[in-house]
């Protein structure tokens, strides 16, 4: 059919359907790109814009469904000022990543007007603003201070002009939806690549047959990706990249590809890996991809199982005995149990995806990455070439967009190809398949206690399930946990014909502490004994000690009901559990603070994936001036910049904060001599500005009359000799742990089994806080996530094709707004001055005991444990049987 | 994607195409590559628009009500969509929402072949079936996903079709016993509106295993014209399943908990699904106790 008429944001426009959805029509034709494209099912909502006044969905939504309509999108919504409502969130610091913001402020802000309409200025029920965002799905967590966000717009807080605060410094792109992700940039001659993916779980690709693809009209290239290698090892694994001018036509030729292959017999997931004639799943002396930071350890492979890791067991064969004995007598004081924790998948709401330009001899990648300074070092040792890697905002991360990706090397080498820029972006069912997971586990634990509460021994074995990939530590983990007793660690990587994993916030500690802190609580059941008060007798570290009194002095601990003691058809339950994370950071970042123009600047090759890095850069240099946080200009997501940390394993922080600190301080210095250069005067530094002659004289007043100057700065040496001697891909570990507490409230309807988190207060000790508002919404995030963990989220696969079934956010349950607990986050701003800055890192603390907390809740509400996560409707009905 | 966008119902019903109503399915299904060809898109049709409330007191709902406009009924209509999230509602109309495809995991899935996609075997039935059904009276194995269906079963709402014979809304559905069809309407039948008949008591009883989810495990929704109960489930069966047992056992004077006992009367759960029966039978419970 032909075009439409259609009204966008106050303006007549003709558009053109041609049978595409309309958010392909807004983002693409009418350049709109503040509205999202991310599930593509309608289930996410970050699509959302007003159609008549109404919040619809339109990645489902035909664009013929258009004609004759009146659309406001984010960009419309924001033209004359922010709504109330954006002006809320912004406050609240209601977003992180902030790819699902644009369509959450149209949801909330539809809801908010109808609010007033009819109520005036009173205040909604949390129950009623989840209900008008239940479609509106933040994988970073925020939803605690979104729905607080929307109640108090609706209650006039935000109604005139403002104004308001503004913690987030890049919060307003991204509320009004100016943010540009890599998702939403184009070129002129822009192709389209899309990734050729084994169809079988276990084989050689013998030949590739292209020829027929590349007949085809508008196909421009096909790339291997496979390498020497031939051998694919699970399906789904990339085998090439075919280029063409659009995706559609990418896809069509994608269909004729021929490929020859040569099966090998297939173990798909840890059972079948682990059967006792199981197929061999690995070529000899392979070492399979990394789950985990740094590359796996070697080590021989018993079987598929690779390993054991045993390196943090401490007098093992004592712990071994230990066990035996008490096993052997029954020891009621002996704990075990075997433990299987799902995978959890990042589904990071922006997908992974990449775009690649050659010129000449020189590469320039756009991507979605949290490893900026990083990327470029390895794409230019790969491909021995100049590097540059752009990545202003990316739209969520949690782990699986750091080193060289797939589809930054399906990007890189389909331009190559193509001689043209080539961009690979993942569908909703690549990127919840293929871009990464949480392994899965099994753990056998073994805890043994005195009669006085003593810890005797721990015996645990991990087998991590991370498919095709190794590298996670789970068992190791006890050692820093409850490091008294003798501990006999042994950790297994299972390879699998299955996707490979890659890192998740904290990875292996939620897989531990579920079996770990569940174990704890079932000792003290057994001895009759307090569970706060156990643990304190089995840790000496101050930190923890100090969490340890905040719980038990906190009101729903004492408040608590005894262990399914509880009656009726709804059932509280409260749990508590602890966790710990390293103090790391990156010694090589280099950060630039300047005077340009009259104004200051601070730089580096950084990326914020929402976790507000690029507000902790400009708040050390703000710091240090004495002036608004918004007065600092941020250049960031750019390699071309001062080398920058990647960001992961909370090093973030405690690696740019004392750079920017330690250039900021010596742009200070300059800076007041060239102050009293150009007063003619001594000058004294005040907070904000100078004093000369008896008169303070504010910075802003003295940047225009100063000369533009730069420095640049290191991480300060720490006050504490590190932990390990060298960094390991950027990660130096330092002196001293960081802990947190989780202590969960749960409501268990025992009629279906389901599980509705209610409260929870998280306290962090990880050194001073730098930025208290993102930091907050941070700390939230990991709580809800690991919420997920426990009671909604796991990944299915088929165990005959290796396909992943839960390929839609349909199937791939994380929590939604309804799930959304009240959270209560303190900061015990103590324990690091010995790292410059005052500050650890807090992105993984965040989730670590989350999920173990809240199996302790459940539990304590019906009287049972549960080896099995998530707490399905299923799993909590048979615990009540 | 080809879209022709007939203007009335007689050339809708000769034209070549699957039909498109709101398109949140159709277009889902096209952006995977699981369906193709040619699209009838029905938005340009007066007759299917409409939402008339009739001269018994029941109302007439047009195919291509959006399901936004049930909430303003209220009622069973409104509570039996309030599942399907804010932003779908107001895209997805009635017609779509009851002749959708199945949401099988499977099915859903760009790599797999199914019997509904040319395959020869279900793969859910010895695969992954987790959200599978109870009621196992087909070859597939996955629950029909409508949410509107079961209320509308439970008020003995009537489909009239263009092109064919006006029938029961659970006329609609059949078995399950043919795997290739989500509902039975055949070429060139287009479901036109509902007619719904006023109810004296209802309820709506959903379990989900998250807030918000797409596909609920279990939704029970009851309903009674004139001291005739109806008791319909969705998430348990191929197709929206009527429990006559359990209407039976009312109508005889059992209590709550005793009916609701017979919500599994002539019930086969799989493997995974046996969990569930239990959920039915409390579902089905509470919209007893819950009738009002």
């Amino acid at each position: 059919m032909g075009s439409i008429e259609v009204t966008v944001n106050g303006e007549r426009r003709r558009i053109t359907p041609t049978g595409r959805t309309a958010v392909d029509v807004l983002r693409v034709d009418l350049g709109l790109t503040g509205t999202k494209l991310s599930c593509g099912n309608g289930l996410c909502g970050a699509c959302t814009v007003w159609v008549d006044g109404v919040p619809a969905v339109t990645c489902v939504m035909p664009a013929e469904a258009l004609d004759g309509r009146d659309v406001v999108t984010v960009e419309g919504l924001s033209a004359e000022g922010l709504h109330p409502v954006q002006h809320a969130l912004l406050a609240a610091d209601g977003l992180q990543c902030g790819f699902c913001t644009p369509g959450m402020v149209m949801a909330a802000a539809a809801f908010h007007d109808r609010w007033r309409r009819d109520h005036g200025t009173g205040r909604p029920g949390r129950q009623e603003v989840v209900d008008a965002l239940a479609g509106n799905l933040c994988r970073c967590g925020s939803g605690p201070a979104i729905i607080a966000a929307v109640q108090d717009a609706c209650e006039g807080r935000y109604d005139t002009p403002g104004p308001y605060p503004r913690p987030r410094i890049d919060g307003l792109a991204k509320v009004t939806g100016s943010a540009r992700y890599t998702d939403d940039l184009t070129f002129d001659g822009l192709l389209e690549g899309v990734v050729l993916r084994s169809t079988e779980p276990h084989a050689d690709v013998l030949a590739v047959r292209a020829e027929a693809a590349l007949a085809l009209p508008g196909v421009r290239g096909y790339a291997d990706l496979l390498g020497r290698s031939r051998r694919v090892r699970y399906t789904g694994q990339p085998i090439g990249v075919l280029v063409a001018v659009d995706r559609a036509t990418a896809l069509a030729a994608l269909d004729v590809v021929e490929v020859v292959y040569a099966p090998h017999p297939a173990a798909i997931g840890l059972e079948a890996a682990l059967a006792p004639n199981a197929p061999n799943t690995h070529l000899r002396r392979w070492t399979p991809p990394s789950n985990n930071e740094a590359r796996p350890a070697p080590a021989r492979y018993h079987g598929n199982a690779r390993g054991p890791q045993f390196a943090f067991s401490k007098r093992r064969f004592t712990a071994r005995r230990l066990v035996k004995a008490a096993r052997a007598v029954g020891d009621p004081l002996l704990v075990e149990e075997t433990f299987r924790i799902p995978h959890q998948v990042h589904a990071a709401p922006e997908p992974h995806v990449a775009i690649a330009r050659w010129d000449d001899d020189a590469l320039t990648v756009w991507v979605s990455t949290q490893s900026i300074s990083s990327l470029e070092r390895k794409l230019a040792k790969r491909y021995d070439t100049e590097v540059t890697v752009i990545s202003h905002h990316v739209g969520g991360a949690y782990g699986a967009k750091q080193s060289i990706t797939d589809e930054v090397v399906a990007a890189v080498e389909g331009a190559r190809v193509a001689g043209a820029p080539v961009r690979v972006r993942y569908d909703q069912a690549e990127d919840l398949s293929y871009s990464g997971h949480r392994p899965g586990d099994r753990i056998d634990l073994a805890l043994l206690a005195s009669a006085t509460g003593e810890l005797r021994a721990v015996q645990v074995t991990s087998y991590a399930d991370g498919g095709a990939s190794a590298g996670q530590t789970v068992a190791g983990l006890v050692r820093i946990t409850y490091p008294g007793a003798p501990m006999d660690l042994a950790d297994y990587d299972v390879v699998s014909n299955a996707p490979p994993g890659k890192p998740f916030r904290a990875p292996g500690f939620p897989q531990v502490l579920v079996a770990l802190e569940q174990a704890v609580d079932e000792v003290a059941l057994r001895l009759g004994d307090d569970p706060v008060d156990l643990r304190r007798r089995w840790s000496r570290r101050p930190l923890r000690h100090l969490l340890y009194d905040r719980v038990a002095a906190h009101p729903m601990w004492r408040d608590r009901p005894g262990f399914g003691a509880e009656r009726g058809r709804h059932r509280r339950g409260v749990g508590v559990a602890f966790g710990t994370w390293y103090y790391g950071y990156d010694p090589a970042v280099r950060v630039a603070a300047a005077l340009e123009g009259g104004r200051l600047s601070v730089s580096t090759a950084l990326q914020d994936m929402g976790q507000g890095a690029y507000t902790v850069l400009a708040t050390a240099v703000a710091d240090t001036f004495g002036v608004a946080v918004a007065d600092v200009e941020v250049r960031a997501g750019d390699s071309r910049l001062e080398r920058g940390p990647t960001s992961s394993a909370s090093r973030t922080s405690p690696s740019v904060y004392p750079a920017a600190s330690a250039a900021a301080v010596r742009l200070h210095a300059e800076l007041l001599e060239a102050a009293a250069e150009v007063l003619g005067g001594p000058v004294e530094a005040v907070p904000g500005g100078v004093t000369h002659a008896g008169e303070m004289i504010p910075w802003p007043d003295l940047f225009d009359r100063l000369e533009d100057r730069r420095v640049e700065a290191g991480r300060p040496k720490d006050g504490h000799v590190p932990a390990t001697p060298f960094p390991v891909e950027g990660v130096q570990i330092g002196w001293g742990l960081s802990d947190v507490a989780h202590l969960v409230e749960v409501d268990v309807d025992t009629r279906y089994g389901t599980v509705q988190p209610r409260r929870v207060y998280v306290a962090l000790a990880a050194g001073r806080i730098y930025a208290p508002d993102l930091a907050r919404s941070q700390v939230e995030g990991g709580v809800i996530q690991g919420i997920g963990l426990a009671l909604y989220e796991e990944r299915r696969l088929d165990l005959r094709s290796g396909l992943v079934l839960s390929a839609d956010v349909g199937s791939y349950r994380y929590p939604a707004m309804g799930d959304t607990p009240e959270v209560e986050v303190e900061f015990i701003e103590e324990g690091f001055e010995h790292a410059p800055g005052g500050g650890a890192g807090i992105a993984e603390l965040a989730i670590t005991s989350a999920p173990a907390a809240t199996v302790n809740a459940v539990a304590n509400a019906v009287g049972r444990r549960f080896p099995e996560l998530p707490l399905r409707p299923d799993r909590v009905l048979e615990a009540l049987r | 994607m080809t879209v022709h966008r007939p203007a009335d119902l007689a050339s809708a019903s000769a034209a070549d195409g699957e039909y498109r109503a709101g398109g949140t399915d159709v277009e889902e299904r096209h952006r995977l590559g699981i369906s193709t060809g040619p699209v009838v898109d029905l938005s340009g049709i007066d007759e299917l628009r409409g939402l008339v409330v009739t001269d018994d007191g029941g109302v007439r709902i047009g195919a291509m009500t959006r399901l936004t406009e049930l909430e303003t009924l209220g009622g069973l209509m409104a509570d039996a969509v309030r599942g399907i999230v804010p932003g779908l509602r107001a895209v997805g109309t009635v017609g779509g929402e009851l002749l959708q495809r199945t949401r099988c995991w499977y099915f859903r899935h760009p790599n797999t072949l199914c019997l509904k996609r040319g395959g020869d075997a279900c793969p859910a039935r010895e695969g992954d079936h987790l959200y599978g059904v109870v009621f196992d009276t087909g070859p597939c194995v996955w629950p029909h996903p409508s949410s509107l269906a079961p209320a509308l079963v439970a008020t003995g709402a009537v489909a009239e079709i263009y092109g064919g014979p006006d029938r029961l809304v659970e006329d609609l559905y059949g078995d399950g016993s043919d795997p290739s069809r989500d509902h039975l309407l055949g070429p060139g039948e287009i479901l036109v509106a509902v007619l719904v008949p006023s109810v004296d008591r209802w309820s709506h009883v959903r379990v989900e295993p998250r807030s918000a989810s797409a596909s609920p495990l279990v939704e029970v929704a009851a309903a009674e014209t004139g001291g005739v109960l109806r008791v319909a489930a969705g998430g348990v069966a191929p197709a929206p399943r009527r429990l006559m047992a359990v209407e039976e056992a009312v109508a005889a004077g059992a209590g709550a908990r005793e009916a609701a006992a017979m919500a599994s009367e002539g019930a086969a759960a799989l493997t995974g699904t046996a969990y569930k029966v239990p959920l039915l039978q409390a579902a089905v419970e509470e919209a007893l106790e819950t009738l009002a």
